[in-house]
């Protein structure tokens, strides 16, 4: 624990290979969530659809809808993975 | 608690002298789900019933009841008891009212389009509906005319004029559902035609031509005579009347009527019931379920009040049969049946997850919002709508109990509304009021920050910081959700397709586990810090071959139980995408720690101002918590379900049961 707390403090001297890494893994984490958009977009508008013709199919829709969500989750873990390596943790 | 109530199959046989009886005794102990009857084969004997013979007249009743209630707008919420009368009297109470609450509705509707020409200046139009032509033979300018609009029947008020004066001329015309007429007659009988008119609510039209032309007039002498818009006053003076008179009618009436509809709503229950059973010429048969629980009480009570001559059969239910699904749960759990309802019903062969959502939902809220602040206030809204909307009641009590894991959590944390630390003056003197070793235990070490001197909340873990702890921590959540979702799985295939079966698709899975652990905290350092050290204290303890060993036998087992699918996910690593999603147990709580703590500092910035300031950081504090309270409960809410219904759900959970229906009154 304390290794992290110290490793926040380092931080603040920031070079480029810092910066270009902190690029890379807010790329991870933009891109996850394009694509994460671009896939809802398509699965969000059916789903209401068939909840307007039978509102019981609320969960089922609502759980498509979600289903694409995961790939911003990875691109966050990756994003954290990649600080992690820059940090040297 | 982990089982659907357990169900009889029940039969009813008798003569049919009895089936009224039996049905009055079912509604009233309202424990059984009745199957409709529904002729199979051509050889049945059994035909479906006909409803009571009184059924017709008790569903009009009905009708006239529900249309009273709209009428005149009485609320139906709430518990009454039914009205204690027979049938027929409500009958006779409500024959008189129904047509007297239809005469002055249809008497409001007349007046309002009647407001509504003169609003809209439709006037003139409506009156050439009647396409008058003038006679020649007729002596017009000596006979008073009545021109407007007339609320009921042309052709009776025509019938009722020519036998007072036969000598008249009656046009008629209809203008957007209202009856216009021109009526001339000689002036002889004035009165006794104008009282008949007035029977009719005859409505003069304000004369166009006087509307037209008002400015004018008005600066001649005798303008005084001269009324603009006098009908529409005396339209709107009717509406107002008409809503008076209905206002008092439902004062008087809304609790006889609310209590009747119940009663009688009750018995064309039972008049219709025979619509499900089968019958013959002199015999009844019922086919339904009833719980395991009520079963013995409803056999003692038939036979008392059929004598012992009926048959009463219970069943078990055969293989495959689609038994109708009746939760088990104590109160507590109850709250999370909508939860559940959201998705799909269990069936009756599965293990109910109720139990399990009623653990895991409020830890998953909470672990995500998890602020003091954030809690209490959302427990406030929570309480606030269970109380305004006594639908959403049952499903408020799931949303406190996430609220009230959101405080704890909170306090682990040591967040309330998003500020970790005590102003630096404040924080001086708390530290220097409590002892050494009561700070030390709940983690109140002071340090310098840029210059500053942070004086933290008393706390466990402060997530904004221990990353990595966090990330593991909700992997390892992930891990044991998606292990208890596997097993339950295991249980419930072994029970219904055997060992081999349950050991294919389930036991598959738990043999890959080892090696997404071992992944996870090795090659790819997603577990670090404490959780990894006690993982490699027990589970990794195993040597890498074993692990490797027990994959490949795993992925094996997996792609035998489910086929092509199996080779897919195995492919494809989805144990593994299952777990990393409950990295999200981090993110979405990170994110609304962020937002509170952006608030803060511009409020902060705002407020270090000086006066000027005050006002807008108020402001900034207030909108930016409103948000993020806003999102605070939706984001955790939706992030919450979907880890249930998508990675723990997808693990074992079927689902389709059909609902239980108990015949008998219920308040929906």
């Amino acid at each position: 624990l304390d290794t992290q707390k110290s490793r926040r403090k380092k931080m603040v001297d920031i070079t480029v290979g810092t910066g270009l890494v902190a690029i890379g893994a807010a790329l991870a984490v933009g891109i996850g969530a394009l694509g994460a958009g671009l896939a809802m977009s398509g699965i969000g508008p059916a789903a209401v659809g068939a909840m307007a013709e039978k509102e019981e199919l609320f969960g089922k829709g609502l759980l498509l809808t979600v289903i694409p969500e995961s790939l911003v989750i990875f691109g966050l873990v990756v994003g954290i993975l990649i600080l992690g390596i820059a940090t040297g943790g | 608690m982990l089982r659907p109530q357990e169900m009889y199959k029940l039969t009813i046989f008798g003569p049919k002298t009895y089936m009224k009886r039996v049905i009055e005794e079912l509604y009233s102990m309202n424990v059984v789900h009745i199957e409709d009857y529904s002729k199979q084969t051509e050889e049945e004997v059994f035909e479906i019933g006909e409803p009571y013979e009184e059924n017709e007249k008790y569903a009009e009743l009905l009708v006239n009841i529900r249309s009273l209630v709209s009428n005149l707008n009485i609320e139906m919420a709430g518990y009454v008891e039914p009205r204690d009368t027979s049938v027929e009297a409500i009958m006779q109470k409500t024959e008189p009212l129904f047509s007297q609450v239809t005469s002055l509705i249809r008497k409001r509707d007349y007046y309002t389009k009647i407001k509504d020409f003169y609003v809209s200046g439709s006037v003139k139009r409506s009156l050439n509906s009647m396409k008058l032509t003038f006679e020649e033979d007729v002596d017009y300018p000596n006979m008073i005319h009545y021109i407007g609009f007339i609320n009921g029947d042309a052709g009776e008020l025509k019938s009722e004029v020519d036998k007072l004066a036969a000598n008249n001329v009656f046009k008629t015309g209809n203008f957007e559902g209202v009856r216009t007429i021109a009526l001339f007659v000689e002036p002889g009988k004035k009165d006794k035609i104008e009282k008949i008119l007035e029977d009719y609510e005859f409505s003069p039209a304000d004369n166009p031509v006087v509307k037209d032309h008002y400015l004018d007039l008005k600066s001649k002498p005798g303008h005084k005579f001269v009324k603009l818009n006098h009908e529409l006053e005396v339209a709107e003076k009717k509406i107002a009347k008409v809503e008076s008179e209905l206002a008092k009618i439902k004062q008087d009436n809304s609790k006889f009527l609310v209590e009747a509809e119940k009663k009688v709503r009750m018995e064309v229950e039972k008049a219709e019931a025979p619509l499900k059973l089968g019958t013959t010429k002199n015999t009844f048969m019922l086919k339904g379920w009833v719980a395991v629980k009520n079963s013995k009480k409803l056999k003692v009570n038939v036979e008392q009040i059929t004598k012992g001559k009926v048959l009463i059969r219970f069943d078990k239910p055969a293989k495959g049969e689609q038994v109708p699904v009746a939760y088990n749960h104590p109160k507590v759990v109850k709250s999370f049946e909508p939860l559940l309802e959201l998705y799909t019903r269990p069936n009756y062969k599965e293990i109910d997850p109720t139990f399990f959502m009623f653990l895991t939902f409020p830890i998953f809220f909470g672990f995500m919002l998890g602020d003091v602040g954030y809690g209490l206030i959302t427990m406030a809204i929570f309480l606030t709508v269970k109380k305004k909307v006594p639908a959403a009641s049952k499903m408020m009590n799931a949303f406190v109990l996430a609220s009230i894991s959101t405080i704890i959590f909170g306090m682990v944390y040591g967040e309330y509304f998003g500020l970790e630390y005590f102003p630096e003056n404040m924080g001086e003197q708390v530290y220097a009021a409590l002892p050494e070793g009561l700070r030390q235990s709940f983690n109140m070490v002071a340090y310098e920050h840029h210059g500053h001197m942070n004086y933290p909340f008393p706390h466990f873990f402060h997530r904004g910081v221990y990353l990595g702890d966090l990330l593991s921590i909700s992997i390892i959540i992930g891990i044991t959700h998606i292990l208890i979702g596997l097993i339950i799985g295991f249980i419930n295939i072994n029970r219904n397709h055997g060992f081999l079966h349950a050991l294919y698709e389930k036991g598959g899975w738990l043999m890959i586990m080892p090696m997404m652990i071992f992944i996870l905290s090795g090659p790819l350092p997603i577990i670090t810090g404490t959780i990894k050290e006690m993982l490699q204290a027990t589970i990794l303890q195993l040597p890498i071959a074993a692990i490797a060993g027990l994959f490949v036998l795993g992925a094996i087992l997996v792609v035998k139980g489910e086929g092509v699918t199996g080779v897919i996910e195995v492919m494809f690593f989805s144990l593994m995408s299952n777990i990393l999603s409950y990295a999200r147990l981090m993110a979405v709580g990170l994110a609304s720690l962020s937002l509170a703590v952006v608030v803060n500092d511009l409020a902060g910035g705002m407020f270090a101002l000086g006066l000027v300031g005050i006002i807008p950081g108020v402001l900034i504090l207030v909108a930016g918590h409103t948000i993020n309270i806003a999102l605070g409960i939706l984001s955790p809410f939706l992030h919450s379900i979907r880890l249930h219904y998508v990675e723990f759900f997808g693990k074992f959970y079927k689902g389709g049961g059909k609902k239980y229906t108990t015949f008998g009154y219920s308040e929906e």
